[in-house]
């Protein structure tokens, strides 16, 4: 059969490809990079063919040129920056996103009903390799019409901030918060084990445990109560937070403080204005006072997300590993106005990060695009592996499918009410067996939202390498390498000449 | 061309014919529609073709695109994105556009739930002209007549930014004086003439005789057309120098002035110069660079359109928000001295007393009910105290023998214990427009007291105006941004240019003789007060 034993001299540029040992050395074909390059081509010359195609491109290029210059924000500069970047990239990748699936679906399922792949397998020439063809076609020609589209939106949007008459203070305070590349530094984690082996240590010795009890779930009972306190500051108490290693690039750098926090409880709906203090430990003058923290105070509006900037000279502790410490303090009673004063609250997922910038804007746009080339990729790869197996509206079926558990399972995580520490709060047991279920099904299946960096990249957060890296393992060496593999074994494996011309 | 191709040829040519003939009877369709109330409410008006085309095009789909985007509108405000949220309220409203309920809502959750998550005032003020903005210019657009939407826009004029309970109000009120200063410019007050002035430019064109001047001067200035010119005038809020100096010259500066503040003013801010003429007449003469006579304004409009017995409710909301806007308005109702927010100083309109009076009258008559007798008794302590401190003892009499008649127990004490004891109590819990007043109605007492040569009388006047001063500033420490009165010095002036204003003319150049021999205290630091102006 042809494709196995197939060998790959990666030296000289080509490929050579075996048949299998027992079989004539007169089959033995070398199949050139020209071969591949053949099905590439013919890929991009069918797909550009599609009807399909030419409805989603139309849409695809008055999406971006007309969305970037027509989204309107709240009137910033940065509010302009944010909706024409989701918009913008947003509708394109997905358009992209929908060709790529649609196309790869398509094309290689057609081949075969029309018996087109016929006169290909027929040549010296490995299914695998024929695969591997319609993929790159389908991957190259979206991915260039991507980075194309970038380009252009990112044209449109600069040419559009120049067009807008804003001040020279708001343009800066874009490019530091906005159009920008900012790493976010997290607190230290509090050390809750400790805490809870003393609270545990502390209950034993009073005798409020009775004798028998079950040592871990009391512990995990004083866990929760530790974590959810941990996030809690009531009237007239202060918390700190340590940062380590802030590494800013100079002293002239800005530091932003993001955080989110409630008043009282996350869940209630009519939050309350929080009279508060923040503040930060000032290294410069650790040897005149004990603990010189320069305090400002504020009203903040509980349930909202705060910016709050910092020049990095004046906080980071470079004699104490880059560190930097951020105090809260929650005012007491007397300074509320009249109004009860409840605790502020922070959740773990909204506790005060520091944001530094670390790369430029374009440097930042760039790797969001490499996320949603990966996306493309992976997406082609379904698209391919389906259209091996099925006819046209079944193989798109089987990948939208796909996708639309991926999306479904991503929400089924989120549905359940979580508790002040981060911990999920089911209703029953039901929702706690068909939580786990998602969370297993979420293992297995790709959620394209994992994907999304444009959320990032508008509010001006860094798109890590790290992050790049974890999603080329996962989602391209991983789940597209398995497709692939699936998608070659199938179309290697499927009878050709069993399949019904309509 | 091939046969083929002739179907469609026609087919196109029959669509064409038949829109064409379709423009001719939609007019009288709606009309039909409207006459036979075949439909609950009225054809689309004035929408522009986007609108008219989607409210078409997607029929009943409008509704589940308007869901979408209002969660996504929910969604992101949780996630603090409110960067969306304006464009999303656009398209809500052009998906919506006779859901005059939502753009309500979206338009008070911008002004009141996004702009109290900023720290800065700027942005907060951003986010409630952003509201205002989503009814005036938006919302009404489309539905120019809908007293639903007249009524919010006057709530936000009179609770977020006449009250003090934002940080940001006075930001706010300071912002939006100058905002009015720019849009009346040296007009303020002269509604009868720019109501006369031309809001189209072939009226204008009648006005100036025909005459091609002033397009001949555009054209030289290099307007492309008159719309080119009037975007500039907007921009700088006056008529550029040159420009300006050659309108002068050819006699026609006023007309043009004229008609692009008379077109300002009823385009962009909806301000109908007949209606702040016919408010003014009913009421006094309102301030219109503060934000009660718009609150008024709005509350006005609103509840003429309700007169049917199912619309009670509203039109007595609309009615609340009238004496209550007219309340403040006569208690601290005049722009006195503006150049920023620490500076702002406003005082008492008291000539409004008997039309806020009026007009409680009126609801509780025409209600037949007491929904309002509890604020009318408060407005009434707050008109007997606020007249007595600004001099005005034989009106501040008439008050208190009318609130006497309504609750013998609450007026029982004779007018000075009466106006001492609400002194007293007003100054531990006074909003600043309370304090303000309350402090510069001593210092004017001070000063009449001067006038008329009772200098030991007049100092215990300026003692108790500094005691009373001193006093709150202390009280409102920490939340001066807030509810701060302006420094003591500019207050002393102001009140002192007031008393010369208010005082009859003797009297007043009796304070100008005397004042140079008095006590220094009575002497506000050098300079003069400058008129409420903006650069």
């Amino acid at each position: 059969m042809i494709g196995e034993g197939c060998k790959i001299h990666y030296g000289k540029l080509y490929y050579k490809v075996y048949k299998s040992a027992n079989r004539k050395a007169t089959n033995r074909q070398v199949v050139s990079v020209k071969a591949f390059l053949a099905i590439m081509i013919q890929t991009i010359r069918s797909a550009v063919r599609s009807k399909v195609f030419h409805v989603l491109f139309l849409v695809i290029m008055l999406a971006v040129f007309l969305l970037p210059t027509t989204v309107s924000g709240d009137g910033t500069a940065a509010g302009l920056v944010q909706i024409s970047l989701t918009y913008s990239l947003n509708v394109v990748v997905a358009l992209i996103s929908t060709t790529t699936l649609w196309l790869a679906c398509s094309l290689l399922s057609r081949e075969i009903e029309a018996y087109n792949i016929h006169l290909v397998v027929s040549k010296p020439c490995p299914r695998w390799l024929v695969w591997l063809g319609k993929w790159a076609g389908v991957f190259v020609m979206h991915a260039v019409i991507l980075l194309v589209s970038a380009a252009v939106i990112f044209a449109l949007i600069n040419w559009r901030l120049g067009r807008g008459n804003f001040s020279e203070a708001e343009i800066a305070r874009l490019k530091m918060e906005t159009m920008v590349g900012r790493r976010a530094f997290l607190p230290q984690r509090p050390d809750f084990e400790s805490e809870v082996n003393q609270e545990y240590r502390r209950r034993l010795a009073s005798g409020e445990l009775e004798a028998g009890h079950n040592e871990g779930t009391v512990k995990g009972e004083i866990r929760r109560s530790v974590i959810a306190k941990e996030g809690e500051v009531k009237p007239g108490d202060m918390k700190t937070w340590t940062y380590p290693n802030v590494s800013t690039s100079s002293d002239d750098d800005m530091l932003y403080i993001r955080y989110r926090m409630y008043s009282g409880d996350s869940t209630d709906t009519n939050q309350k204005m929080i009279p508060c203090l923040w503040g930060f430990l000032l290294p410069a003058e650790k040897s005149q006072v004990s603990a010189p923290f320069a305090m400002q105070d504020f009203r903040i509006a509980g349930g909202s997300f705060q910016e709050m900037p910092v020049r990095a000279a004046a906080v980071v502790d470079r004699e104490q590993n880059n560190q930097v410490v951020l105090r809260f303090v929650n005012l007491p009673q007397e300074m509320w106005g009249g109004v009860e004063a409840v605790p502020a609250v922070f959740q773990a997922a909204d506790r005060p990060v520091i944001l530094c910038r670390v790369a430029g804007f374009f440097s930042n746009y760039a790797r969001s695009m490499v996320l949603a080339l990966f996306q493309i990729a992976f997406l082609a790869a379904l698209g391919c592996a389906v259209g091996s197996a099925f006819s046209t509206p079944v193989a798109a079926f089987a990948a939208i499918s796909y996708l639309v558990i991926g999306m479904s399972v991503q929400a089924a995580i989120g549905a359940p009410l979580r508790n002040e520490d981060g911990s999920y709060r089911y209703k029953n047991l039901m929702e706690e067996s068909m939580h786990k279920f998602a969370q297993v099904v979420r293992v297995l299946v790709v959620s394209v939202d994992d994907l999304d960096a444009t959320s990032d990249l508008a509010k001006g957060n860094l798109v890590e390498y790290s992050r790049i890296g974890r999603a080329f393992l996962n989602l391209i060496v991983i789940r597209t390498g398995l497709i692939a593999g699936l998608g070659v074994w199938i179309l290697t494996k499927r009878e050709l000449g069993t399949v019904i011309k309509r | 061309m091939k046969n083929r191709y002739w179907p469609i040829v026609v087919l196109v040519l029959a669509m064409v014919a038949m829109l064409g003939l379709l423009s001719f009877i939609q007019g009288r369709m709606n009309a039909i529609r409207v006459e036979n109330h075949l439909t609950d409410v009225d054809p689309l008006e004035n929408a522009p073709p986007l609108v008219a085309f989607t409210s078409v095009a997607l029929g009943g789909f409008r509704g589940l695109v308007g869901d979408w985007l209002w969660l996504r509108s929910s969604k992101m405000q949780d996630e603090g994105k409110y960067f969306e949220m304006v464009q999303l309220a656009d398209w809500i409203v052009k998906l919506q556009p006779r859901f005059t309920g939502s753009h309500a809502f979206l338009a008070w959750n911008m002004a009141y739930n996004v702009s109290v998550t900023f720290t800065s005032f700027e942005d907060r003020w951003r986010w409630v002209k952003r509201g205002i903005e989503l009814i005036r210019d938006e919302a009404l657009e489309f539905n120019p007549g809908d007293p639903e939407l007249f009524r919010q826009l006057g709530w936000i004029y009179q609770h977020k930014m006449g009250k003090d309970l934002d940080d940001a109000n006075r930001y706010y009120k300071t912002e939006f004086a100058k905002e009015m200063i720019r849009l009346f410019g040296d007009y303020y007050g002269q509604w009868e003439i720019i109501q006369k002035a031309p809001l189209e430019e072939s009226k204008l064109k009648a006005v100036l005789e025909n005459q091609p001047e002033f397009w001949n001067i555009l054209a030289a200035n290099g307007y492309k057309n008159f719309l080119e010119f009037e975007q500039e005038f907007r921009n700088l809020a006056v008529i550029p120098e040159k420009v300006s100096r050659q309108l002068q010259e050819a006699g026609i500066k006023e007309p043009v002035e004229l008609c692009l503040r008379h077109r300002w003013m009823v385009n962009k801010y909806r301000l109908e110069p007949k209606w702040l003429l016919k408010l003014n007449d009913r009421y006094g003469n309102l301030e219109w660079r503060l934000p009660e006579a718009h609150a008024i304004y709005w509350a006005e409009r609103g509840k003429e359109k309700w007169h049917s017995a199912i619309d009670t409710f509203k039109r007595l909301s609309c009615d609340r928000m009238i004496f209550q806007s007219l309340n403040n308005a006569f208690q601290m109702g005049r722009l006195v001295y503006l150049k920023d927010i620490e500076h702002l100083e406003m005082t008492p309109n008291i000539s409004l007393v008997d039309a806020v009076d009026k007009a409680y009258r009126d609801v509780q008559e025409y209600y037949e009910e007491s929904h309002v007798e509890g604020a009318y008794v408060n407005f009434l302590v707050d008109a007997v105290v606020c007249l007595y401190k600004f001099g005005e003892k034989s009106k501040a009499k008439e008050y208190i023998d009318k609130g006497r008649a309504l609750n013998p127990g609450r007026f029982k004490l004779n007018l000075e214990e009466f106006v001492l004891q609400e002194l007293a109590e007003d100054m531990e819990a006074a909003s600043y427009q309370h304090a303000q007043g309350t402090v510069q109605g001593y210092l004017l007492q001070a000063y009449y007291q001067l006038a008329i040569e009772e200098q030991e009388t007049a100092e215990s006047y300026v003692v108790i105006a500094k005691q009373l001063y001193d006093h709150y500033q202390r009280f409102v420490e920490g939340t001066e941004k807030r509810r701060g009165l302006p420094p003591w010095e500019q207050m002393q002036k102001t009140s002192l240019m007031l008393a010369k204003q208010r005082f009859p003319e003797p009297l007043a150049r009796r304070l100008e003789e005397i004042l140079p021999r008095s006590d220094e205290k009575f002497i506000p630091a050098a300079g003069e007060i400058a008129a409420p102006v903006v650069k």
